[in-house]
């Protein structure tokens, strides 16, 4: 680890032979007061970034966890149901992200070097790489749930059946990307302007979120072209007999009192949840004739946790990524001190790493 | 003893020349301000602090705020168990029934999650572990300031579950009842999920401040075990809590969108959600005892003036005990349907984690054999940790026992199980610590002769409360049930006089420590003689800890600690290079006047 930081800094070798207190020949700015010296500081940066991530990986893995119970079981409901995904879009999705993964190495190559133009250029890349995925991501989700594919509770998609509801998404995609490319651009020229005008912090951070805005049209646009090519319709088609598992799905079974339990009685619970009628009865577990077999809801459940707590990770980073721009700006960052671009860089990589293993477990199942 | 005849040797080596005493110099105080500070000042010095020992003082109020308030919800449930028939807590059966479920429940989850987890690591922790270190702080004081706001935000959480409609799914959370019952579950689980990420910044700070922090003549095998322990619990910190975290999203989504992966009715499987609970939990109760060992650890060579016995074993053991941790969550599933070649295997684990728990008692007892014991009040905790710990460890292995378990499970017998380790182990180590530190704290010495008796209380009230409740549950008492047959009501009023006792010990106690912060007499830098670092600055320390940086030594050889009448302490005497031919590494000069 810390070769990283001697390689192009030998002259951070630690100075100090003794275990001094007081007087540093080191007085980088960045260096906070109960560090020794940057190299500490730089160790200890990273040792706390990759035990977070360690714990990303045991949130996440959770989530696996649960998928791969769940697919050991019931094999044919994951492949029945995970036709309802575009394999299109979620590979674009994949080189999206690859690209953006590939941008942000780049960028922490550059901080290594003291190179802040590049740090520059490739996040705010990054950060419009992020913003096509989440583009792409909402057409995904509001398609899904105009066809009535929701999670759980939301999900009332039959067979042969079009559920729709009053209110579609899909009505208000166009106002969107309008909406989302204009104001991007208008945000982006106001950086711009900004920057130019000397104030380059405001100027990066107000392009950048211009650039994201954009760019999120932009994923939008993209997601609109491919479903309309007609790649989808056939796969569709093809895959249209494929939900035996989700007639099977009846919406209403009434509650039965299995075992009248003091402790444990209650008036909402279950029934409420559902939308039935079935209030009297105090729920207290399906009987095992009631018991509901695993189908489509529960992949689909599955599959907008996964998915959606990873676009919250996604989120999260590009909230990073716009806080390593603001400081690369303000010219934080030199060859002796890019912690927090090697930090914000590896998170990213974990970020992309997990939709790696998403993409196939959801979208490529056979 | 070895030891006595040598502190001789060198009180009269101080005599011929004083220099060799190791002078402390002395600061003002991290817990005051600057003369001339406003009152608003003041306060936003604490709030916005980035100091560790401020940090640990905040924790050290609220974990006591939240232990105060779990044991008031253990009162009523003892009350109320005081007859086989319901009254204290509702007329009818139903109502009684389901206000103790909400009394037992919260009580679990609050001495759980806010008291127990927190305690030690991010109180006593977060105050000793730098200074042992010979650091300024933490790796991340932000994100240790942080850590304290996130707990306090999960603390206004469950306040919050009190306000509303509580919580009646016990400590677990075990579905499906969980995701129907009518209480406040979602409150309550992001209040957990909150304090989760509290711990897991708490545990990273520790790890990676261990880690690159510790001073150049700190090698892993010279740290104090209060660090080894420490650290230990902080991997588990980082590594098993993120998988509660996500489970409490799931079983969030799973009643609020009915996702079906815990729900029988949708098609999930309920049963997962008490492997995943338990991944966390089983290694979530080393959290609890790690800390609490490694404060015995500390305690006992010290008050038995020997060197601590085994030293490697018992820091190898701590890891043994957080990697093992992690293998034998299925104890817990005996009876849920669990196969019988798991239960087997799970069973023959859960064995296995006993070993570095009886080496850990092994070498404490052998540390105090024909050692010099002072019963301190500290010390006098950490005779009934070793006491309480070993029963309540040793019961496990019933538990562990996959025949002898499918009686015993969700009995009287498993609560006095795991109140035998969590409260006789944990908190009676938080209070030997709490009494060892207290002058290095707040540099104030308590009243001993009153802190002991509080100790006796204690330690009698305990075994009164939960030793019947073993005996309860082998006669097949079941636990979480407000009403109970005629046979078993003497068992049970005895359990609710010892929570009385209990409760006048520990207010007794915590009446001579605060009255000490009012009335004590200023404490000495080092009134035990204890070696490790934190007790080389002065009391209480300063911000930045040490004004010089102290001579790090071995952790538990007290020779070279002397009393001294005039400081009514210890003072450190620098070893007499001639005559003793010390090591060559020896003191390269520390400070001295
Ligand atoms: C010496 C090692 C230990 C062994 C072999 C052991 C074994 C067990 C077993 C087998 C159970 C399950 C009993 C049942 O539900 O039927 C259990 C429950 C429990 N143990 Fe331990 N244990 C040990 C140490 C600890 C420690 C150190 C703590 C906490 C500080 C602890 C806390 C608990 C708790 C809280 C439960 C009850 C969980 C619940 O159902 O609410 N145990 N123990
Ligand atoms: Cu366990």
């Amino acid at each position: 680890m810390a070769d990283a930081a001697t390689l192009d800094s030998p002259e951070t070798e630690p100075q100090t032979a003794d275990h001094g207190h007081g007087d540093h020949h080191d007085h980088h700015p960045a260096l906070e007061h109960h560090f020794e010296d940057l190299d500490q500081q730089f160790d200890a940066g990273k040792l706390g970034m990759w035990l977070f991530l360690a714990q990303e990986v045991l949130f996440f893995s959770g989530l696996f966890a649960a998928y791969t119970v769940y697919r050991w079981a019931n094999p044919q409901v994951f492949v029945d149901a995970h036709h309802h995904l575009n394999t299109t879009l979620g590979a674009i999705n994949t080189i999206v992200l690859l690209a953006s993964s590939l941008a942000i190495a780049w960028g922490v190559r550059a901080a290594m070097r003291g190179d802040r133009y590049t740090i520059l250029t490739t996040h705010v890349f990054t950060l419009g790489c992020a913003a096509v995925f989440m583009g792409i991501k909402t057409i995904e989700y509001t398609h899904k749930w105009d066809e009535g594919i929701g999670a759980g509770n939301f999900y009332k998609f039959l067979e042969g059946q079009h559920v729709h509801g009053d209110w579609m998404f899909a009505d208000y995609v166009l106002g969107l990307t309008v909406g989302s490319l204009a104001v991007g651009a208008v945000v982006s020229l106001i950086g711009m302007v900004l920057a130019s005008n000397g104030s380059r912090v405001w100027g990066w951070c107000v392009g950048s979120v211009g650039v994201s805005i954009l760019s999120l049209g932009l994923g939008i646009v993209i997601a609109k072209c491919i479903m309309l090519t007609p790649l989808e319709a056939e796969m569709a088609a093809a895959h249209g007999d494929g939900h035996g598992a989700h007639a099977a799905h009846a919406e209403d079974h009434a509650a039965e009192p299995a075992h009248a339990d003091v402790a444990h009685a209650s008036e909402e619970g279950h029934a409420e949840a559902e939308g039935e009628a079935a209030h009297e009865e105090p729920y207290t577990g399906p009987s095992p004739a009631e018991r509901m077999s695993f189908s489509g809801p529960n992949f689909f459940g599955i599959y907008f946790i996964m998915t959606g707590v990873h676009a919250v990770h996604i989120i999260a980073g590009m909230i990073a990524i716009l806080w390593v721009i603001a400081k690369a700006a303000d010219g934080q960052f030199d060859a002796d001190y890019f912690l927090p671009v090697e930090n914000v860089g590896l998170y990213w990589h974990l970020v992309d790493l997990v939709w790696i293993y998403l993409f196939p477990l959801l979208y490529l199942i056979h | 003893m070895i030891s006595q005849s040598r502190q001789h040797t060198l009180l009269e080596a101080i005599g011929e020349d004083p220099s060799r005493k190791v002078h402390i110099p002395q600061g003002p105080s991290y817990l005051t301000n600057p003369p001339g500070t406003t009152f608003w000042q003041a306060v936003g010095s604490w709030m916005f602090t980035l100091d560790h020992k401020r940090i640990g003082v905040m924790y050290l109020c609220g974990v006591m705020f939240a232990f105060l308030l779990g044991g008031i919800y253990a009162g009523l449930v003892r009350v109320e168990l005081w007859n086989g028939t319901p009254g204290f807590l509702g007329e009818s059966l139903q109502q009684a029934q389901n206000n103790y479920n909400q009394a037992f429940t919260l009580h679990g989850a609050i001495m759980t999650f806010l008291f127990i987890i927190p305690s030690i690591p991010a109180a006593l922790g977060n105050i000793f572990l730098p200074m042992m270190l010979g650091a300024k702080d933490v790796a991340f004081p932000r994100m240790n300031l942080a850590s304290f706001y996130l707990w306090c935000t999960g603390a206004v959480f469950f306040v919050a579950t009190l306000l509303t409609s509580g919580l009646d799914t016990g400590w677990t959370f075990y579905t499906p009842y969980s995701t129907t019952t009518s209480t406040s579950v979602i409150l309550a689980t992001l209040g957990v999920f909150i304090l989760g990420f509290s711990s897991i910044f708490t545990g990273l700070n520790f790890v990676v401040t261990v880690n690159t922090m510790r001073p150049k003549g700190m090698t892993w095998f010279k740290m104090p075990l209060f660090l080894w322990g420490i650290y230990s619990t902080a991997i588990i910190q980082v590594l098993a809590t993120p998988v509660l975290a996500i489970t409490l999203v799931l079983l969030v989504c799973e009643r609020t969108l009915g996702i079906g992966i815990f729900d029988p009715a949708k098609g999930g499987d309920p049963v997962l959600f008490q492997h995943f609970f338990w991944f966390y939990s089983h290694p979530a109760v080393y959290i609890m005892i790690l800390p609490g060992m490694a404060v015995i650890s500390e305690v006992i060579p010290v008050y038995s003036r020997k060197h601590i016995f085994g030293y490697t074993f018992i820091a190898y053991s701590s890891v043994a005990i957080a990697l093992l941790g992690f293998l034998v969550w299925g104890h817990h599933m005996f009876t849920s349907t669990e196969s019988a070649l798991a239960a087997v295997i799970f069973s023959a684990l859960t064995f296995t984690v006993s070993i570095p728990s009886a080496i850990k008692v092994f070498n404490w007892l052998t540390t105090m054999y024909k050692g010099a014991i002072h019963f301190n009040a500290a010390m006098c905790y950490a005779l009934a940790f070793m006491f309480l710990f070993t029963i309540g460890g040793l019961t496990g292995l019933f538990l562990g026992a996959l025949s002898v378990d499918i009686h015993l499970h969700d009995t009287y017998f498993v609560v006095a199980h795991f109140h035998y380790v969590m409260m006789g182990g944990t908190l009676i180590a938080f209070l030997a610590g709490l009494h060892h530190w207290w002058p290095k704290m707040f540099g104030v010495m308590y009243n001993e002769f009153w802190a002991r008796i509080a100790c006796l209380l204690v330690f009698v009230g305990f075994n009164l409360t939960f030793f019947p409740q073993f005996i309860l549950g082998t006669q097949g008492m079941p636990r979480r049930y407000a009403a109970y047959k005629e046979e078993f009501q003497f068992l049970h009023q005895l359990s609710t006089t010892g929570y009385f006792v209990l409760g006048t010990g520990l207010f007794l106690a915590a009446a001579v420590l605060i009255i000490s912060l009012f009335k004590g007499k200023k404490a000495p830098d080092n009134p035990w003689g204890a070696a490790t670092l934190e007790w080389k600055c002065c009391s209480p320390p300063t911000h930045h800890n040490f004004e010089v940086q102290p001579w790090t030594g071995s952790p538990y050889v007290y020779d070279d600690f002397v009393y001294d009448p005039d400081a009514e302490g210890y003072v450190e005497v620098l070893p007499d290079l001639q005559r003793d031919a010390k090591p060559a590494e020896a003191p390269a000069a520390p400070a001295t006047t």
